[in-house]
């Protein structure tokens, strides 16, 4: 489809690159067998019986000897052919590793900037940080009796949603920037900053969003909507047969089935069991988004999000972990995480955890409009993340996901230009499922390369399958059955 | 004896004909890389140059094992006649 946009996978610019070092690699090898061919060829005219026939046959061994001379060392002869190709690939090689190593630093340079740039405006905000900071306390004392129903503060989150998702590119420099925000912010007083890193687990300066997310979660002494106590207690519900999965864009529509708009339990993750005609298993988990900004007892709530992106586990994953045990995962079969918004953090989160993947087999990831661009997912897990470019959250990591062979990023415009409400829907599970469609009837080489790795989990000739729903409810909190 | 030993070298060189083809179609699969823009096409044409170019140094070593086999027959016609 015209309108999606595609980054990195079997396409990309990271997997024509390793094409390129493979190239250079190939023609050294080439190069250097053909030297290898030169010198058992001047062995041969080198050899003293050969030389001496000469005084037996003059004129035939002359011939000999010139036609090896050509075939050795003359312009066309293997040696000049086979230093070449050794120059040639050594010259590939150079070109493939500046790309790379540019790309990197163009990279961390653009990174820098943000970071300088923030500290630049902390520092200009430093003298005002008491009023800003009473400011703010003072609001949020007064905030139930000037909006008790909550309106006015959410028109106020749609409309920075909006104004978010339309400046995306500049949403995702201002997120980059903020860890030095923080540090000008906190500059004249290097003690307080100090202290909070260390009470928060990171260092100081923070020097991405993950270390600046460790940050605020640290604030969850202080503020409750923060504290994600990591623990919880699952309840699983009756094991029903399921109609195995027909396609890709299907994925979406398993998250929406843990919502609870679609009547599942706050805190709901679903495991679902692919099992083929010769018994193998394969599973899928879904794993919703952010259900709430003040959980209780629901995982997915603000704290979860904060304490996702800080790369900690929390108690969202946990439910995962244990929903999984639950249903009887076992290592050796392959496993899907699908996930939208918090649900793509979870799902990157335990992919990159080494804890996590030597108990399950995670080998596919599949994000909707998360923000995943900074977990370090090993390369031999399938990545798929889909964003839409005026949904703000994907943007809420600060960087572009990486491009590499294993991972592949769609992004697809959803709204009209200046639409109200466009960073809120942008970042609806619906508009999600439309691209996913797309997305599955996409013909660009990375989609389907990725696709293509799907069929363990798919439906095909003799393929059955069961769900099971699991709800997680954080620990010592009471939950309505 | 010394057509033996010539005609010997004569397949040895052969061989090494064999060998240099086989590089030739090494280096010519190098062309199927994903990379598409105008250098990379050069590249490809560059590519497709210098497997001709080895093919043609395994022609050159095919001449030589000819030679080489030439002169072995006309070693052995001397020896054979020879008291």
């Amino acid at each position: 489809m015209s309108d999606l946009v595609v980054r990195g996978g079997a396409g990309g610019t990271a997997a024509r690159l390793d094409d390129l070092a493979a190239a250079a690699a190939l023609l050294r090898s080439c190069g250097g067998d053909l030297l290898r061919v030169g010198a058992a060829l001047l062995a041969v005219g080198a050899d003293p019986l050969l030389q001496a026939t000469t005084l037996v046959s003059p004129l035939t061994a002359l011939a000999a000897d010139g036609a090896l001379a050509a075939a050795t060392v003359g312009p066309r002869g293997v040696g000049a052919v086979g230093a070449r190709l050794m120059a040639l690939g050594c010259a590939v090689g150079a070109v493939e590793r500046l790309y790379a190593a540019t790309d990197a630093v163009c990279t961390e340079a653009v990174h820098q900037a943000d970071l300088a740039a923030g500290r630049v405006v902390g520092t200009a905000l430093a003298p005002f940080t008491p009023v800003l900071v009473g400011s703010a306390a003072v609001a949020g004392a007064a905030a139930p009796q000037l909006d008790p129903d909550g309106r006015l503060a959410g028109r106020a989150g749609d409309i920075a949603m909006s104004v978010m998702g339309r400046y995306g590119d500049v949403t995702e420099h201002v997120v980059d920037a903020l860890p030095g925000v923080v540090t000008g912010v906190l500059g004249p007083s290097l003690g307080a900053g100090v202290a909070w890193s260390g009470a928060a687990g990171t260092r100081w300066p923070p020097g991405d969003i993950a270390a600046g997310a460790r940050l605020v979660g640290a604030a969850g002494f202080a503020v409750p909507a923060l504290r994600d106590g990591g623990s919880v207690r699952v309840t699983m519900g009756p094991v029903r047969p399921a109609v195995p999965l027909r396609g890709m864009a299907e994925l979406t529509e398993r998250i929406v089935g843990c919502t609870p708009a679609a009547g599942a339990g706050p805190g709901t993750v679903r495991v679902e069991a692919v099992v083929g005609a010769d018994g193998r298993r394969a599973w899928v988990v879904s794993i919703p988004g952010m259900q709430t900004m003040s959980g209780g007892g629901n995982p997915f709530d603000l704290a979860g999000s904060v304490h996702g992106m800080a790369g900690e586990q929390t108690a969202a994953h946990a439910t995962v972990l244990q929903a999984m045990h639950a249903a009887g995962v076992r290592h050796g079969e392959p496993v899907l995480l699908a996930g939208h918004s918090l649900g793509g953090i979870v799902a990157a989160g335990l992919a990159s955890d080494a804890r996590f993947r030597s108990q399950f087999d995670v080998t596919h990831v599949l994000t909707v409009g998360s923000p995943i661009g900074g977990f370090p997912i090993p390369d031999r897990v399938q990545v798929l993340a889909i964003e839409h470019s005026d949904d703000p959250v994907p943007r809420l990591d600060g960087r572009p996901n990486p491009d590499r062979p294993g991972w592949v990023t769609v992004q697809r415009t959803l709204t009209p230009p200046a639409s109200a409400v466009s960073g809120v829907v942008a970042h609806e599970l619906g508009g999600y499922s439309q691209t996913a469609a797309l997305v599955e009837a996409s013909r660009h080489p990375s989609v389907e390369a990725w696709r293509a790795g799907l069929t363990p989990f798919l439906d095909r000739p003799g393929a059955t399958a069961w769900a099971v729903d699991v709800r997680g409810e954080r620990s010592g909190v009471a939950v309505a059955p | 004896m010394g057509g033996e030993h010539t005609r010997a070298a004569a397949h040895r060189v052969a061989v090494l004909a064999e060998e240099t083809r086989a590089v030739a179609a090494r280096v010519a699969s190098a062309s199927g890389i994903r990379w598409r823009s105008t250098a990379a096409d050069a590249f490809r044409g560059r590519l497709a140059e210098q497997a001709a170019d080895v093919r043609r140094a395994a022609e050159s070593l095919d001449a030589a094992a000819e030679a080489l086999a030439r002169h072995a027959w006309v070693l052995e016609q001397v020896f054979a006649v020879a008291p």
